[in-house]
């Protein structure tokens, strides 16, 4: 493509300055509706899989073969310190950790809840991610004492009507035919992202919840965080590969969590088709504007035919001219989107009313965290540079139909 | 061997109205360093001979030969070329790239011809200054006057070193002074150069400076006078 394509396509944008501007605002808009709604899609599903899949339930779970989906106490593994040795110090894997849980009825005064009861070994899981998940209290509470503690779901506390202090009474069924009872004081609530287990959920230490349930030695689940937690589901066989134990059950996030996978992909479908009427919108208003241009090119195109100008040097001028104009759009669209989502990054938008109300029933956050992938912008500007470049096809055509003389 | 020859071409233009028979089997030749005009009333053909003569139309019958090449037979891309690197054309509504400057209009067919830069920028500028415009050659067409935009489409079609120009009604948009400092550049550059040009034309003006008066009446050629 030789400059003289280059300059006259670049100079034809100044041609008519409020065409080329209000086509690049059309690119521009268009591309920012689009990072902005796939940015709150995806950054929902990543924070909602965040806390529910790599805070509570794991992205990679291992337990025994018989574990799910009962969850039966009764059907935990024996505690392998050295397998699990072996899965931390594999190459894959960020983190492994071991829990033990239930499910018990918690009392306070005249207020009871079922809940599932979950021991954690907060210096295995890191104590970090736990300090951010508080809501009130502290873990600085030793462990083994005579009371154990305990740190609920703030809504599960709320619905017991509990203070930080409070003893609970929590009741049932332990490990082989024991009781799973005690006395609980109420050390901590917990934000745990989710409404529905911020209304269930009972943190204990690993060893109190083992004692608790009388299930000393014994594990419910590792929970692995591999290093790339968004390749958990390939992940899994290798990892069940690399480091056998016997009679265990290696499981995903997908495979234990079907209804939150098909949740995402059925809400992720709804925003594509969104998207797709926006770029049909805007893909018909860059057709007009290419129809147009074509149309009051049409005299040019034949003068310079006659000239000697080959119709393949007219064609790409025109898919240049339509590829800059697209390319400021882009630039600026992609600038917004950026700026604004970076904004609510920072500033998480909190969904109120009816509208927090209708997310909280399907288990969801009322918080809207965006993306900050940069993946959303580069895919969808890239969309939208094709979409250009499709309609300019419709210049070419005149290009390549355009006889050498004006009858 | 005569520069163009035309044997017994016919063009018929079909449409709803019925058939028009706009070149009516004309046989001509033009010779090289010609400076000659073809007249007659408005409909009589003479644009569509020029189209033909320039590649731009293709006869429905007979043929055209441009020196040694039958251009009646080429593709559509081999014409493209071939017009490219043979033919000089001005229009009457003069036809600049309004994007470009008078330099850049006139480099312009060079740099298709893949003529070096400083090579066409040198030649663009000689040939703006052989139509007394090398003061205007940073302006766009649209900072131009109508003659002043003629003379840079004539320096356009020089650029190239074609074998002739065609000029179809060169100076119908032109105001009477315009028109004369046009015609004095195209004759100079005839008897000093050799140009070949050719003019469809309804002006007198024109006629009074050509030396071959070609008349055409309902696409035939009616009568040739040398002048």
């Amino acid at each position: 493509m030789s400059g003289l394509v280059v300059r006259m396509a670049w100079r034809n944008l100044g041609r008519n300055r409020r065409r080329s501007a209000i086509t690049g605002a059309a690119v521009a808009f268009a591309l920012f509706f689009a990072i902005m709604i796939r940015s709150m899609q995806l950054g929902i599903y990543s924070h909602m899989i965040d806390t529910v899949v790599g805070g509570m339930a794991g992205y990679v779970q291992v337990s025994d073969s018989a574990y799910w989906p009962s969850q039966d106490i009764d059907l935990s593994m024996v505690a392998d310190k050295d397998w699990l040795n072996q899965v931390n110090a594999h190459p894959n894997v960020e983190s492994a950790s071991p829990r033990l849980s239930g499910f018990g009825l918690f009392t306070l005064a005249q207020h009871s809840e079922v809940g599932q009861w979950v021991g954690v070994d907060f210096t295995a899981e890191g104590t970090d991610s736990w300090i951010q998940r508080l809501d009130a209290g502290s873990y600085d509470i030793p462990d083994g004492q005579e009371v154990m503690p305990v740190w609920l779901g703030r809504r599960m506390a709320e619905n017991l009507n509990s203070r930080l202090g409070d003893t609970l009474i929590a009741l049932g069924q332990g490990f082989r035919g024991s009781p799973a009872s005690g006395r609980l004081i109420l050390a901590g609530t917990l934000k745990l992202g989710n409404p529905q287990l911020e209304s269930r959920v009972a943190i204990l230490h690993l060893a109190d919840a083992q004692f608790f349930s009388g299930a000393e030695g014994m594990w419910g689940q590792v929970l692995i965080t591999p290093k790339q937690p968004e390749k958990s589901l390939a992940l899994t066989p290798q990892l069940a590969n690399d480091l056998p134990l016997a009679n265990a059950l290696w499981s995903s996030w997908e495979e234990r969590m079907p209804e939150l996978q098909q949740a995402i992909e059925a809400d992720s479908a709804g925003g594509i088709v969104m998207l797709f009427i926006l770029y049909m919108v805007i893909g018909f208003g860059l057709l007009g504007t290419m129809i147009m241009l074509a149309s009051e090119r049409q005299r040019e195109f034949t003068m310079q035919i006659a000239l000697g100008v080959r119709r393949k040097l007219l064609a790409q001028m025109m898919l240049l001219e339509a590829f800059f104009m697209s390319l400021l759009g882009v630039i600026a669209g992609a600038v917004m989107g950026r700026a604004v989502t970076f904004y609510f990054h920072i500033n998480p938008p909190q969904m109120v009313g009816e509208a927090a109300e209708a997310m909280e029933s399907q288990g969801w956050d009322p918080v809207l965290p965006p993306s900050m992938d940069l993946s959303i912008i580069s895919t969808h500007a890239l969309v939208v540079v094709i979409l250009t470049m499709l309609v300019s096809l419709w210049a070419v055509s005149v290009v390549y139909r355009s006889p050498a003389i004006q009858r | 061997m005569s520069l163009i020859q035309l044997n017994d071409v016919l063009k018929i233009y079909t449409s709803k109205a019925g058939d028009v028979t706009a070149v009516d089997h004309v046989s001509l030749s033009i010779e090289a360093g010609e400076f000659t005009a073809i007249v007659g009333p408005s409909g009589c053909g003479k644009t569509t001979l020029l189209n033909a003569i320039g590649g731009l139309d293709r006869p429905d019958k007979g043929s055209i030969r441009i020196g040694n090449s039958d251009i009646t037979g080429m593709s559509d891309k081999a014409l493209i070329d071939f017009r490219l690197n043979n033919i000089g054309f001005v229009f009457q509504a003069y036809n600049l790239i309004p994007v470009l400057t008078a330099m850049e209009n006139t480099a312009f067919i060079m740099e298709l011809q893949g003529v070096k830069k400083t090579e066409r920028l040198q030649r663009a500028m000689d040939l703006l200054s052989a139509v007394g415009i090398d003061g205007k050659a940073n302006n766009r067409p649209n900072q131009l006057s109508g003659g002043q935009q003629q003379r840079v489409a004539v320096a356009r079609a020089l650029a190239s070193h074609p074998q002739f120009i065609l000029a179809d009604e060169p100076t119908a948009n032109l105001d009477s002074s315009s028109t004369g400092q046009l015609l004095d550049i195209m004759a100079k550059l005839n008897a000093d150069e050799g140009m070949t040009f050719l003019f469809s034309t309804h002006d007198q003006r024109v006629i009074d400076r050509a030396r071959r008066v070609i008349t055409l009446e309902d696409g035939k050629v009616i009568s040739d006078v040398h002048v």
